[in-house]
C-alpha cells in the first residue's frame, strides 16, 4: 500500500493542516489539493463550454410568481377606456387561444381597461404605471420587453418552462445550468442561491416547488441553495447547541487526522474530497452568517431600499442580500416573490405587491450602479406569463380580475450589457397578441447565457443518451436588439 | 447547386497509422458509436428530420443503408470505401458537402475515426443489431482458476485483458459491514461481527453464504430493497403539483416491502404492478400493486386542462416503464421519432395507449383518495377483519330471527307499561318552555296557550297538523330571553320539504347588530346563531351536510355559554352527534334582547324561505344528556301511543316502539346488539389503521391514444391502439392489447431487455455502478457494458431461476469479486481509476437513508416497526411553508412525537414539492420522476447534516449514553462506539488521537457546563442525568466525530 504515498506526494500535509488549523480565511482547499474534485461549487467547467467575451459575470433574477398584470404595469392601452365592458367572446373565438379552466366557462368576456394611470418616463418615453413610481424613475436604466411569450397557461408548467426551460419534470433549473457552466468564484459560498421573499398581497398564493431551483439530472451540487430569512440561513449551518467554534475546530482537526490515516491505508480519493468538504463547511459557517448579516449595511443604503429593508425576509432585504452575494462571488441569485395571481380584486390586491417590490428594485439597480457592478451584473424582472385583457368574474368601474394569458407579457432587464432606456416589442390594441419582435422564454434564456459568454448550443449535459440543453431543441435567438 | 468537382485530400492514411486499428472492425463496438453521434440526427430513426427531404437516406438499419441512391449505387459500397459516397463525404474539405455539415454543430470525423470507417467498409461493412436488442444467450464462462463462482471468471478475464490484478479479500469485519448494509441498509451488530469473524476464520465462503441466507430473511432486507424500488416508482405521499396535498398510497409502499419479504419472483412482481387489476380474479394485493402507475405527480390546479394532463401522465407512465424495464429513453419520441433508438413517434403513442384506458380523472381535486382507490387494511389485521365480518353477519341474522319472534314479548311489555310511567330521568318539568306547535281549530298551541293561526300546515301523524314556516315570521311573545353564559338545550322535530333557508325560531334584534339568538337553516343545513355584535362577536355553526329532505328529524342543539366559542355548539340529529362547520367563533358577552320570540322569522322581516316545519320544540336552560333526551322521547311516544284508541294507532308509531323494545328492553336483542356494536367498534378501529390507496382500473373498450403532433395535446393526429414497439416484432394478430399484454410481454422471452436491465440494476446496488453505467439507458446512446458477457450470464440466470432475485443477490455477494478489498492498488489505479473493471471491492458513501438509519441504530433509538402511515421526524422549520399554497394540507409540518421520530427513513413522509431536506442534501432523489441511478456528490451541506441535524446529534448522545452506561475504561468505551459504527476497534495510534480530543472536550465542558447542558438536551428522547453532564457531552461529541469519519460514512 505504500504506493499510495506516491499519490500523496502532491499534497503537503503539513501545509494542509496548518492552513486549516487557522480555519477562517484559509486559501481555498481546492488549490491545495490538485486533482481533487471540488464539491459544492464547481471549479472545473466542462471544457466544451467555452466562454466568449462575457458581458455579464453574474445574474439576479427577480421572479414575480403568479404572473403580474402587464396591462396594469407596463403595457399601456389607452384606447381601451372607451371600450369598457365590451364583450370579447367573438374576438377570443377568432384568436384560437385556449383558455384556462377558470374562465373557459364564462358566458361573457368583458373588456377591463386598467384603472391605473400611466405616464411616460425617461429618454425612451416608456409608459409606466403609477403603481411603480420608483421603477419609473429608472426608466433609463432598464430595457422593458413587452413582447414576452410562453406556451403554458397554468402556473406549474409555466414556472417550469420559465425556470427550467421545459414544462417537463426532472430537468435542471436555469440557475443549476449556470452553476454547471460558469464554475465558481468563491469556494466558500454556493454558486446559486435562492431567496424566498415575503409578500403582502392578500390574493391567491401560488405553490412553488424545489424543482424550480433543483439540479434535475445534473449533479446535485449544482442545485440552488435556499437561504432562509429565519433560523439558519443555510440548513443545518449553525453548529448544534452545545458545540461552539473551538469545539468544532478541535473536533474537525481530530477528524482530519483520522481521515488522513484512513486515506493512507485505503487510498480512496473520495476520502480526500470528503475532508475538503468538512473544511469548506467550516468556512461556510463563518462566511454565510457574515454574508447574511445586514446590520453592517449603512443607514443610507437601508433608506434607499425603503421601509421594509429592516424586515428580515422582505423583498427589500432580499435585494440587499442579493447585492452582498454578488459582491462576494455568488453568480446567480434568484429571488422568488409570490402573490401576483390576481384573478379577482386586481386593483386592490396588486397595490401591496407593487409596494413590496417597486422601491427595492430601483434601489438594487442604483446600489449596483453606485458600486460599479451594474455593468457586469444582469438583472431580470418578470413573471411566468401575462394576464387577460378581459375580466375574470364581475367587472365594475373600479374592480376586475384577470386570468392567465400566455401570448404577451412584459418583463424588464438591466445591466450586464443590456442597453437601458428602451422599450422592445409591441402588442395589439388589446395587449393580446404580439405585433412586433416576439421574445420567447427560451430566447430570454439564450440571451442570459449569451451575456454570460456561453453559447447555448454548447451548454450540454449527456443524459439518457442525449445532449440535453437548457434551451431545448427548437431554434432560439439572442435578443441582440436590447444589448448595448 | 452543389459543386460538381470535389477535392479529396489524402489526410487520412498518414495520421491513422499512429493509432492502432482493430483487426476486425466491429459495428456495435466501433462504428455505431460514431455514426449515431454524427449521422443519425439526419439519417437515423427520426423520419421528420431525415435528409435530404427528396430522397431521405437512413443509415441506422441495414435494410436501408444499402439501398440504391439517385446515382444508382448505394452510398456505402461493400468492400470499397474509396468508391463509397458515404466515405467521400466524410473526408472532403468542401464545406458545402462535407458530413457532418458545419451547421449541425457536430465535430467532423477525426483521422482515427475515418480510418475505422474505411476499414469497416473495406471489410464488407457488416451491420449488427444493437447489442441490447439481441436476445441474451447464456455465455460459457472463461476458464480461470480464480474466485468463487462464474461471476468471478468473467470479471478476472476482463482484469487480465486490461492488465489489472484483482485484490485480495476484504477484512472480514469490513466485509460483513458491506454485506449487511448492501442487503439490509443497516449496520451489523458487534455480536454479529464476532460471530462472523469466527465462522470466517474456518471458511469464508460458508460464512458468507450462511450470512447472506440469514440476511435475506430479515424485514430489514425487504425494507432496503423496497427503498430502491420506490426511487424507481417515484413514490411520494403527496400529489406533487400545485396544492400538493396528501395522497393516500402508502399501502402500495407496504405492498412493495411485502413483495421483497416474500421474495416475489420478478416476473410476478412486474405483472402485478403493471396489470394486477387485470389478472383473473385479482386479489386485493394485486390491485394495491397497481399503485405503481399511480405514483406519478398529478395536479388539481384550478385552470389546468384535463386533456393536457392526461397526455402528460401517459408520457410519464411510458417513460417510467421504459426506463425501469426496458432501459430505453422514450420521452423524446413524444414529439418526434427517436433520434437514435428505433422508437418511432407511433410506437410511443401506442405505448401511451396502454395507460390511457383508465377510469382516473386527470384532476386529482386535491383529494387524498383520488379515484380509483381501494381500501387496504393492514396486512396483520386482515384475518381478524374477515372474522369480524363473518361475526357481524351472524349477529345480524340472529337479530332478524329474534325480531320475527319477539312480537308476543313486545305486546306483553307494552301492556305492562302504565301511561305516564317515566323510566327516563327527564320529565316535562325539566324544560323551561315546551312548544307543541300543533294546529287545531285555526289555533296554534304554544306552551300552555293558543294563538290564532291561519297559515298553511303539514300533517304529522303523532300530533296532528303543524305549521309550514315558509314566510311565516310569527311573533310568539316574551319567552326564553337567554344569557350569553347560559347552557341551553333545544330539542324537537324538524321536517324539510326542500333545502329551506332562514330562521326556524329566533329571538334576535336585527337592528341592534343582530343581538340575540336563533335556530337557523342554511340551505338545508341546521345550525344556530348566538350574537352579541355581528359578525365579530358572534358564534355560528351549521351541520356540515344538509339534512335529508322530506323526512322528520329529531334534533337536539346544545349551546354551552361556558365553553370556548368554537366549542359552544353541539348538534345531534336523530340522537347522533354530527359534524359541524363553524364560520364564526367570536367571544360573546351579551345576547339579551327586547325582541320577542318569533317562529319562522326574525325581527325586521327576515323570514324562512322554503317549506320547513317544527313541532314538539322544548327548551331547557341546562345541558341535557342525549341519552336522557332519547329516553324521554320514547316515553313521550309511548304515552301518546297508549293514549290513542287502538283503531287510531299508527303502524309507524308501533314500529318505532317495537324498535325501542328490541334495542333497550328485550334481553336477547340487547345482548346481540351490544355484541354487534363492540364488533363494529373493533372493525372501525382496524379500518382506521388501514388506508385507501390509489389503484389502476380499466375502462371498458379497447385501449387507444392519438399521436400528438410535437407532443401537443391539442394537435391530435392518427388514432393508434396499444401496441409493443415495432422493433420488437411482437406477434399481436388481430386482437387488441391491454396492460396485461404489456406486463406479459415485459417479462416474456420475446423481450431481450428486462432481464438485463434488472440484473444490471441489482449489480449497481452492490457495486455503485452498473455493468452498463447508464442503468436507465440501454439504447444506442447509452453506455456500453463493461462486461457484456457477465451481463448476459446474469440475465439468463435470472430468467432460468424463475426470476428469483435472491438467486442473483447470492451470485453477486458470494463472488470473490464482491468480496475484494476496497483498498486501492496504485498500479491498478493508474490504469483504471474508476474501477470500471472491478479490480477492487466497492467503496462508496452510504445512501442518505442508510446514514440516518445507521445513526438511529447506533443510538439504540431505531424503532423496529413494519409499514403503516408515513411518519414525520425532525425537520427544520418553514420548509413546507416556503413553497406551499395557503390551501395545502401539507403547508405546516408537524413533527411526530415518540416513535415517529425514530422509524426507518423509508417511512418518512415524502412531500414531493419539498422533500425532507436532510435526505435531499444526501442525494435522495426528489421523486418527481423515476430514478434508477442516484447522484452521489459530496457537498459541504452534507457534512453539515451529519454534524448538526438534531437527528444525528441526538443519536450521538444516545450512543454515548449506551457507551458510558455499559463500559468503564476509555478504550472499552471507544471500542464500543467504533464496533457499532465501523465494525472494528481503533489502533493504538488512532485511539491516541481520540483520547486527545476527548481530554480537550472534557476539560472544555467542565469549564462551560452550560454548553454541556445544551448539547445533551438536543432531541426529544430523555437525557440520562445519572451521567456527569460534561462527560456525556464530551462523549456525545466523540460519538459524532466517529460517525463523521470517512470510514463510517462509507460502505
Amino acid at each position: 500500500m505504500n504506493n499510495v504515498a506516491d499519490f500523496n506526494a502532491a499534497i503537503s500535509r503539513r501545509q494542509f493542516f496548518r492552513k486549516n488549523g487557522t480555519g477562517l480565511g484559509a486559501a481555498s482547499l481546492a488549490t491545495l489539493l490538485p486533482g481533487a474534485v471540488s464539491g459544492l461549487a464547481n471549479s472545473s467547467v466542462p471544457a466544451a463550454i467555452k466562454k466568449v467575451a462575457p458581458k455579464a459575470k453574474r445574474v439576479i433574477y427577480l421572479s414575480m410568481l403568479g404572473a403580474p398584470s402587464q396591462l396594469d404595469l407596463f403595457d399601456y392601452k389607452p384606447k381601451l377606456k372607451k371600450r369598457f365592458a365590451e364583450d370579447l367572446s367573438g374576438y377570443l373565438k377568432e384568436q384560437g387561444q385556449r383558455l384556462t379552466g377558470m374562465t373557459s366557462g364564462q358566458a361573457k368576456f368583458p373588456l377591463a381597461p386598467s384603472v391605473f394611470k400611466f405616464k411616460q418616463h425617461g429618454k425612451s418615453g416608456a409608459w409606466i404605471s403609477e403603481l411603480l413610481p420608483h421603477t419609473a424613475k429608472m426608466a433609463d436604466d432598464i430595457a422593458i420587453i413587452k413582447s414576452m411569450n410562453t406556451e403554458a397557461i397554468n402556473h406549474e408548467p409555466a414556472n417550469q418552462l420559465c425556470y427550467t426551460g421545459t414544462q417537463q419534470n426532472g430537468k435542471p433549473s436555469l440557475g443549476s445550468w449556470l452553476a454547471y457552466g460558469l464554475g465558481s468564484q468563491n469556494e466558500d459560498l454556493p454558486n446559486f442561491v435562492v431567496l424566498h421573499a415575503q409578500h403582502t398581497g392578500p390574493g391567491n398564493v401560488q405553490a412553488i416547488s424545489s424543482r424550480l431551483w433543483g439540479a434535475g439530472f445534473l449533479p446535485g451540487k449544482y442545485a440552488g441553495v435556499a437561504f432562509r430569512p429565519k433560523g439558519d440561513p443555510v440548513l443545518y449551518l449553525r453548529d448544534s447547541p452545545g458545540i461552539d467554534r473551538d469545539l468544532r475546530r478541535n473536533m474537525l482537526d481530530s477528524l482530519n487526522t483520522l481521515n488522513q490515516k484512513s486515506y493512507d491505508a485505503v487510498g480512496d480519493p473520495e476520502t480526500q474530497t470528503r475532508m475538503q468538504q468538512y473544511e469548506m463547511a467550516f468556512r461556510m459557517q463563518a462566511s454565510v452568517p457574515e454574508l447574511s448579516d445586514l446590520s453592517s449595511e449603512s443607514e443610507q443604503v437601508r433608506e434607499m431600499y425603503g421601509p421594509q429593508s429592516k424586515t428580515p425576509g422582505s423583498f427589500a432585504s432580499s435585494c440587499m442580500l442579493a447585492r452582498r452575494m454578488m459582491e462576494r462571488g455568488v453568480q446567480f441569485v434568484q429571488i422568488f416573490h409570490r402573490g401576483w395571481d390576481q384573478h379577482g380584486n386586481l386593483p386592490k390586491n396588486i397595490k401591496p405587491q407593487c409596494e413590496d417590490i417597486d422601491q427595492p428594485c430601483w434601489a438594487l439597480i442604483q446600489d449596483l450602479k453606485q458600486r460599479g457592478m451594474l455593468e457586469d451584473t444582469l438583472v431580470i424582472w418578470g413573471g411566468e406569463f401575462g394576464r387577460t385583457v378581459y375580466s375574470q368574474g364581475k367587472l365594475s368601474e373600479a374592480n376586475y380580475g384577470r386570468d392567465h394569458h400566455p401570448r404577451a407579457f412584459s418583463m424588464w432587464m438591466a445591466g450586464g450589457g443590456v442597453k437601458g432606456g428602451q422599450v422592445y416589442g409591441e402588442t395589439d390594441d388589446f395587449g393580446y397578441n404580439i405585433t412586433e419582435s416576439p421574445v420567447h422564454i427560451s430566447d430570454l434564456h439564450t440571451t442570459i447565457l449569451h451575456q454570460l459568454g456561453i453559447d447555448h448550443h454548447k451548454l450540454t449535459f449527456k443524459y439518457q443518451g442525449l445532449d440535453q440543453k437548457l434551451t431545448g431543441v427548437n431554434p432560439t435567438r439572442v435578443i441582440k436588439e436590447i444589448l448595448g | 447547386m452543389k459543386r460538381f468537382f470535389v477535392i479529396f485530400l489524402p489526410l487520412v492514411s498518414a495520421s491513422a497509422k499512429e493509432t492502432k486499428l482493430p483487426d476486425v472492425v466491429d459495428f456495435n463496438d466501433h462504428i455505431q458509436p460514431l455514426i449515431s453521434e454524427k449521422c443519425y440526427h439526419c439519417h437515423g430513426p427520426d423520419s421528420s428530420t431525415r435528409a435530404p427531404k427528396k430522397k431521405p437516406l437512413r443509415l441506422d438499419r441495414e435494410e436501408y443503408a444499402f439501398l440504391e441512391r439517385s446515382n444508382g449505387k448505394p452510398t456505402i459500397i461493400k468492400g470499397d470505401a474509396e468508391a463509397s459516397e458515404f466515405f467521400k463525404r466524410i473526408i472532403t474539405t468542401d464545406v458545402d458537402v462535407v458530413m457532418p455539415p458545419p451547421e449541425s454543430h457536430k465535430k467532423p470525423f477525426n483521422a482515427h475515426e475515418v480510418a475505422l470507417i474505411k476499414k469497416w467498409i473495406n471489410q464488407g461493412a457488416p451491420y449488427e443489431e444493437h447489442w441490447s436488442f439481441l436476445k441474451p444467450v447464456k455465455p460459457t464462462p472463461p476458464e480461470f482458476d480464480w474466485g468463487n463462482n462464474d461471476v468471478d471468471k468473467f470479471v478476472v478475464a476482463k482484469c487480465l485483458e486490461k492488465n489489472l490484478d484483482p485484490s485480495p479479500p476484504e477484512d472480514t469485519a469490513r466485509l460483513l459491514r458491506r454485506l449487511t448494509f448492501d442487503l439490509t441498509g443497516l449496520p451489523p451488530t458487534p455480536e454479529e461481527v464476532s460471530a462472523f469473524r469466527e465462522m470466517a476464520a474456518q471458511d469464508l465462503s460458508t460464512a458468507v453464504e450462511l450470512t447472506v441466507a440469514r440476511l435475506l430473511t430479515t424485514d430489514a432486507y425487504a425494507e432496503n430493497f423496497a427503498r430502491h424500488w420506490l426511487d424507481a416508482a417515484r413514490y411520494a405521499d403527496t400529489h406533487g403539483i400545485h396544492i400538493d396535498n396528501y395522497r393516500a398510497i402508502w399501502p402500495y409502499r407496504d405492498w412493495v416491502i411485502e413483495a421483497f419479504r416474500k421474495n416475489m419472483p420478478f416476473d410476478q412482481f412486474t405483472r402485478e404492478q403493471i396489470a394486477g387489476d387485470l389478472l383473473p380474479n385479482a386479489t386485493l394485493d394485486q390491485k394495491i400493486a397497481t399503485g405503481f402507475n399511480r405514483c406519478m405527480p398529478t395536479t388539481g390546479e384550478g385552470g389546468a386542462i384535463s386533456k393536457e394532463y392526461e397526455a402528460i401522465y401517459a408520457a410519464d407512465q411510458v417513460s417510467t416503464t421504459s426506463a425501469i424495464w426496458l432501459g430505453l429513453s422514450t420521452g423524446c419520441a413524444a414529439c418526434h421519432d427517436h433520434k437514435f433508438d428505433p422508437i418511432s413517434q407511433r410506437d410511443f403513442y401506442s405505448l401511451t395507449a396502454f395507460f390511457r384506458n383508465i377510469t382516473m380523472n386527470a384532476m386529482d381535486r386535491n383529494q387524498a383518495e383520488h379515484a380509483p382507490t381501494i381500501f387496504a387494511p393492514r396486512q396483520e389485521d386482515r384475518p381478524r377483519l374477515a372474522t369480524l365480518e363473518t361475526e357481524i353477519t351472524k349477529i345480524d341474522k340472529a337479530l332478524k330471527t329474534r325480531r320475527q319472534q319477539a312480537k308476543p314479548d313486545f305486546k306483553k311489555w307494552l301492556e305492562s307499561q302504565t301511561a305516564g310511567d317515566n323510566q327516563g330521568n327527564l320529565g316535562a318539568e325539566n324544560f323551561d318552555l315546551t312548544l307543541p306547535l300543533n294546529v287545531a281549530d285555526k289555533h296554534l298551541q304554544i306552551d300552555k296557550e293558543k294563538i290564532n293561526f291561519e297559515g298553511s300546515t303539514r300533517k304529522e301523524t303523532s300530533i296532528g297538523e303543524v305549521p309550514t314556516l315558509e314566510n311565516l315570521n310569527l311573533q310568539l311573545g316574551d319567552f326564553v330571553n337567554l344569557n350569553a353564559r347560559d347552557q341551553v338545550t333545544f330539542t324537537g322535530y324538524l321536517y324539510l320539504e326542500e333545502k329551506a333557508h332562514g330562521p326556524l325560531i329566533s329571538r334576535m334584534d336585527s337592528s341592534a347588530n343582530y343581538r340575540g339568538w336563533d335556530l337557523w337553516l342554511d340551505d338545508g343545513k341546521l345550525g344556530a346563531h348566538f350574537v352579541d355584535e355581528w359578525p365579530e362577536k358572534a358564534i355560528k355553526a351549521v351541520t356540515a351536510k344538509p339534512l335529508e329532505a322530506k323526512k322528520w328529524h329529531h334534533f337536539t342543539i346544545i349551546y354551552d355559554g361556558k365553553a370556548k366559542p368554537n366549542e359552544a355548539l353541539t348538534i345531534y340529529l336523530n340522537f347522533k352527534n354530527v359534524a359541524l362547520s363553524q364560520s364564526h367563533s367570536g367571544k360573546i358577552d351579551k345576547i339579551e334582547t327586547d325582541a320577542p320570540l318569533r317562529l319562522g322569522g326574525r325581527h325586521k322581516g327576515i323570514a324562512m324561505k322554503g317549506k320547513a316545519s317544527l313541532h314538539s320544540l322544548k327548551i331547557a336552560r341546562q345541558k341535557l344528556s342525549i341519552e336522557s333526551i332519547a329516553s324521554f322521547d320514547v316515553m313521550t311516544k309511548l304515552q301518546r301511543f297508549r293514549n290513542l284508541p287502538a283503531d287510531q294507532r299508527d303502524q309507524d308509531q308501533e314500529n318505532s316502539l317495537f324498535n325501542h323494545f328490541l334495542v333497550s328492553v328485550d334481553p336477547e336483542s340487547t345482548r346481540l346488539t351490544s355484541q354487534r356494536s363492540k364488533f363494529l367498534a373493533e372493525q372501525k378501529e382496524i379500518k382506521a389503521r388501514g388506508s385507501a390507496t390509489l389503484i389502476m382500473e380499466e375502462k371498458p373498450g379497447d385501449a387507444y391514444a392519438h399521436i400528438l403532433e410535437r407532443g401537443d395535446y391539442s394537435l391530435e393526429r392518427d388514432q393508434v391502439f396499444a401496441a409493443i414497439p415495432e422493433v420488437f416484432a411482437f406477434e399481436q394478430g388481430d386482437r387488441k392489447l391491454s396492460r396485461k399484454d404489456l406486463a406479459d410481454w415485459l417479462v416474456s422471452d420475446k423481450n431481450p431487455l428486462t432481464a438485463r436491465v434488472t440484473v444490471n440494476r441489482m449489480w449497481y446496488y452492490f457495486f455503485g455502478r452498473g455493468i452498463v453505467e447508464t442503468t436507465e439507458d440501454f439504447g444506442i446512446m447509452g453506455a456500453q457494458p463493461t462486461h457484456p458477457k457477465l451481463l448476459d450470464y446474469l440475465a439468463t440466470e435470472l430468467v432460468d431461476s424463475g426470476w428469483d432475485l435472491h438467486h442473483i443477490i447470492k451470485l453477486i455477494t458470494t463472488s470473490a469479486t464482491y468480496q475484494q478489498s476496497a483498498k486501492a492498488n496504485s498500479a491498478n489505479r493508474e490504469k483504471d481509476s474508476d474501477n470500471l473493471y472491478l479490480w477492487r471491492g466497492p467503496r462508496y458513501r452510504l445512501e442518505g437513508e442508510q446514514l440516518r438509519d445507521l445513526a438511529l441504530a447506533a443510538g439504540g433509538l431505531l424503532v423496529d416497526k413494519f409499514g403503516g402511515p408515513p411518519v414525520k421526524p425532525y425537520q427544520p422549520e418553514g420548509i413546507w411553508e416556503a413553497v406551499a399554497m395557503k390551501q395545502s394540507n401539507t403547508r405546516f409540518y408537524k413533527e411526530d412525537q415518540g416513535e415517529g421520530l425514530y422509524r426507518r427513513s423509508l417511512y418518512t413522509f415524502w412531500k414531493r414539492t419539498a422533500a425532507p431536506p436532510s435526505m435531499e442534501i444526501l442525494n435522495v432523489p426528489t421523486r418527481e420522476v423515476f430514478c434508477v441511478r442516484r447522484d452521489r456528490t459530496n457537498t459541504p451541506l452534507a457534512t453539515l447534516v451529519t454534524m448538526n441535524d438534531p437527528q444525528f446529534v441526538e443519536a450521538s448522545r444516545a450512543l454515548a449514553t449506551r457507551t458510558l452506561k455499559q463500559n468503564q475504561a476509555f478504550s472499552q468505551r471507544l471500542d464500543f462506539i467504533t464496533l457499532i459504527l465501523m465494525a472494528r476497534t481503533l489502533s493504538n495510534e488512532e485511539q491516541d488521537v481520540v483520547r486527545k480530543a476527548l481530554d480537550h472536550h472534557l476539560a472544555y465542558y467542565q469549564e462551560k457546563p452550560e454548553l454541556a447542558d445544551e448539547l445533551i438536551a438536543v432531541g426529544e428522547s430523555k437525557t440520562d442525568l445519572s451521567i456527569p453532564k460534561h462527560e456525556l457531552a464530551a462523549w456525545t461529541l466523540i460519538a459524532s466525530q466517529i460517525f463523521n469519519l470517512d470510514e463510517t460514512l462509507t460502505k
